[in-house]
């Protein structure tokens, strides 16, 4: 008996060896194109070195206490509060409008198909063209949309230029591209929905409000926590689109963390610098994303 | 449940380092030496010299092509391609060694991006290469860009046929570094037909004047007299320098503390709040179409596009800027350097093409095929060289009398950086009606704080 457990144990064992070596190649792909770079930057952030230079020496921590003694200065502390501005504008775009258009669209006919098709095409438009395209809407004097304004009765409004509504600019094109993929998505999880829940709550008398907040809803909460973590982590990564449409302006009022980065690194050279400012936005989309994870382990239902 | 919180966090780790790969992904260390511009690698890449032979004829051979090498010219504007194209056919059938292969790599942001990736890698580097003058002035102080007087030495080159400020745009501590090629200067553009008709013939040639003008200009055309485009460096630098105003002293620190600059920002602001004047901060095209849709008289752009706008329904006339203190143009565009990085033998090749490519005679069919600025004194003062360009471009003759209104910018490297809180600083003022002394002294202290290095 006890010579068949050690067996069984080998069995085990050796079992677990095979998988490891199996996944073995998955993970130092990940490792060297991941871990390896990111390694790296934190050793890059004790260095001085200038992009364009080829020498560079270890300066300890002079670019961390430059971080922390400059933060204002060096527009972090700004540039982290318009890209939260924006993330939360994005994140409400896609989890919301997506999750309504998902709604309207839900009906399987031919016609809603070719709506969801046109729904889902700017996804397949690349940022640089939609920005310009945008940039040609948005103008202020022979835009589009200005156009429609004054038709309406309204006056032409600085889109673009100004403080106030540039990063609404940027969001409307950031929308117009993405929500296509979320509205997909909720249609995707939606279809996985049985029908006969619904049946049966209706059966029992749910209105279709109830049975959308009771049933429908939570059923689609683990789609709403994918949709949530993925269009946070990468709302917070916006780079194209401002860069586009407004480059930064005015007066820095869409410039957001990557640009900062990219600003540090690309224009200014100082990629110590700019390796300080990623890996603390790094280590802040690390929290962000656990916590959200931790607080979402009770309230997302995977039951179904 | 202590595992699978480690699980949780290591995916959450995968998913958000993907943001920082790109600015980690290459180690210093593994960047091979950009190789300098430094006398010592020179030495040792130079052959000893021979018994008998000087040493003076030693350095010079090191700049001789002696065997085949083929070289990629990177420039901006796939509008070019064609004049690239044929140029390139041109020199590589009159070379024996030498081949060019014309790459066009997207505009300047995309081509500094290229170059500095392949610097940083040590591989990649074209032999030649177009950049903006913003950058190439980091280029020089970093060592990225060859330095050219050794070459021009052993080939002849004689630079002081360029226009002063021309070739002092490519030169950084008395050393030439690169050779002007897309270059061009900010002029007045003006709806001459339009101005006619309501008998304003004359373009101010006094600040008091422009302040009259504009006003006649609002009132009797009922649009806007001049419009800014206030995002462009060029022009407010040139705005700043005409006034007093300069970005770094002799001292390293700001000069944009002129009273004379403060003041005529005072009353340019009064223009824009009387809607004489439209400060834009749309971009360059933008403002263009405003000009050509004839809902503005006047723009001040850059001269090359001259071209674009002299084909049109109403006769455009173009202006020299007499109405500031100084009436000074800073010069703008690409000149080419050869990257410091590359081999010896391609660094030769390459410049050999920049010294066809800056020529007199090519670079004169550059400017009548761009538009841009011929480049050299004896093309310039030889009306029947320019008789082609003055013929297509009439107005274009103005802009060459004032050659001597040209000015090379101030040279640091903290160029672009330094006029971003300084621009931001007077369109704010302006536009937003921000408390002037406040954002002013805030502008100078930010200004300062990035010419010290920070």
């Amino acid at each position: 008996m006890k010579a068949n457990t050690s067996g069984q144990k080998r069995k085990i064992k050796r079992s677990n060896v095979e998988e490891f070596l199996c996944v073995l190649p998955a993970v130092l792909l990940v490792m060297v194109t991941t871990y390896y770079p990111l390694a790296d930057l934190v050793r890059i952030s004790f260095t001085d070195w200038n992009l364009l230079r080829k020498d560079y020496h270890y300066v300890g921590l002079k670019n961390w206490q430059w971080f922390l003694e400059n933060a204002t200065g060096n527009n972090f502390y700004r540039d982290m509060g318009t890209t939260l501005k924006y993330t939360i504008g994005s994140v409400l775009i896609s989890l919301i409008l997506g999750l309504v258009l998902a709604l309207l669209m839900s009906r399987m006919t031919k016609g809603f198909g070719a709506m969801r098709a046109i729904i889902f095409l700017p996804r397949y438009v690349g940022m640089s063209s939609a920005g310009i395209l945008f940039l040609w809407i948005l103008n202020k004097d022979y835009g589009i949309a200005n156009n429609v304004i004054e038709l309406m009765g309204g006056s032409r409004l600085a889109w673009v230029t100004s403080k106030g509504l540039a990063l609404m600019s940027v969001l409307m094109l950031t929308g117009w591209h993405s929500v296509g993929y979320a509205m997909m998505i909720y249609l995707s999880a939606m279809t996985g929905i049985p029908s006969s829940y619904q049946e049966a709550a209706a059966l029992d008398g749910a209105s279709r409000t109830q049975r959308f907040f009771q049933i429908t809803l939570p059923l689609l909460s683990p789609t709403i926590l994918f949709l949530l973590v993925t269009t946070f982590i990468s709302s917070m990564k916006v780079f194209n689109a401002i860069d586009i449409l407004t480059g930064g302006g005015p007066y820095g009022s869409t410039e957001v963390i990557v640009y900062l980065i990219y600003q540090l690194g690309f224009v200014d050279y100082r990629v110590d610098r700019a390796a300080v400012v990623s890996l603390v936005f790094f280590v802040f989309l690390l929290v962000v994303t656990v916590l959200t994870m931790r607080w979402s382990e009770n309230k997302v239902n995977y039951d179904m | 449940m202590k595992k699978r919180r480690m699980f949780s966090v290591l995916m959450a780790a995968a998913v958000t380092t993907g943001l920082l790969s790109g600015c980690g992904s290459k180690s210093p260390q593994q960047a091979p030496s950009a190789a300098a511009a430094s006398g010592t690698e020179k030495a040792a890449t130079q052959a000893p010299a021979a018994p008998g032979e000087t040493k003076e004829a030693s350095e010079a051979s090191m700049y001789q092509v002696t065997e085949p090498v083929s070289i990629e010219y990177w420039y901006n504007g796939s509008v070019n391609e064609e004049f690239y194209n044929k140029l390139a056919e041109d020199f590589n059938s009159s070379q024996e060694l030498i081949t060019v292969t014309p790459v066009c790599v997207g505009d300047y942001g995309a081509i500094g991006e290229k170059i500095t990736a392949a610097q940083a890698a040590g591989t990649g580097l074209p032999g030649l290469c177009l950049m903006s003058v913003d950058r190439i002035m980091v280029y020089m102080e970093s060592g990225v860009c060859e330095p050219l007087d050794p070459y021009c030495q052993e080939y002849g080159v004689d630079t002081s046929d360029f226009i002063d400020a021309f070739v002092n745009g490519g030169t950084y501590n008395d050393v030439t570094y690169a050779f002007p090629h897309g270059v061009s200067v900010a002029t007045f553009y003006i709806n001459r037909e339009a101005l006619a008709k309501v008998g304003l013939d004359t373009f101010p040639s006094t600040w008091d004047e422009f302040k009259t003008w504009c006003k006649d200009v609002y009132e009797k055309t009922g649009k806007t007299a001049y419009t800014c485009a206030c995002m462009q460096n060029n022009i407010l630098y040139n705005f700043a320098y005409n006034w007093g105003g300069l970005l770094v002293k002799e001292d390293g620190t700001t000069g944009f503390d002129s009273e004379t600059l403060k003041q005529y920002i005072r009353e340019m602001k009064e223009l824009v709040d009387a809607g004489y004047v439209e400060w834009s901060l749309e971009g360059v095209e933008a403002v263009g179409n405003k000009f050509l849709n004839q809902d503005t008289m006047c723009i001040n752009v850059s001269c090359t596009d001259y071209g674009n706008y002299v084909d049109n329904d109403f006769e455009v006339g173009l202006a020299w800027n007499y109405t500031a203190e100084h009436g000074i143009s800073s010069v703008a565009g690409s000149w080419m350097f050869i990257p410091s990085g590359q081999d010896q033998m391609s660094k030769n090749a390459a410049f050999v093409f920049a010294q066809y490519l800056s020529s007199a005679d090519v670079n004169l069919e550059w400017a009548k095929f761009s538009s841009y600025l011929a480049t050299h004194k004896s093309t310039i003062t030889d009306d029947a060289k320019m008789a082609d360009i003055y013929e297509a471009l009439p107005e274009m003759k103005m802009v060459y009398e004032n050659s001597d209104n040209y000015i090379e910018k101030i040279k640091t490297p903290y160029f672009s950086k330094a006029m971003k809180p300084f621009m931001e600083a007077i369109n704010q003022i302006i536009l937003e009606g921000a408390d002037f002394d406040e954002t002013w002294n805030g502008m100078l202290e930010e200004v300062n704080y990035i010419l010290a290095g920070n």
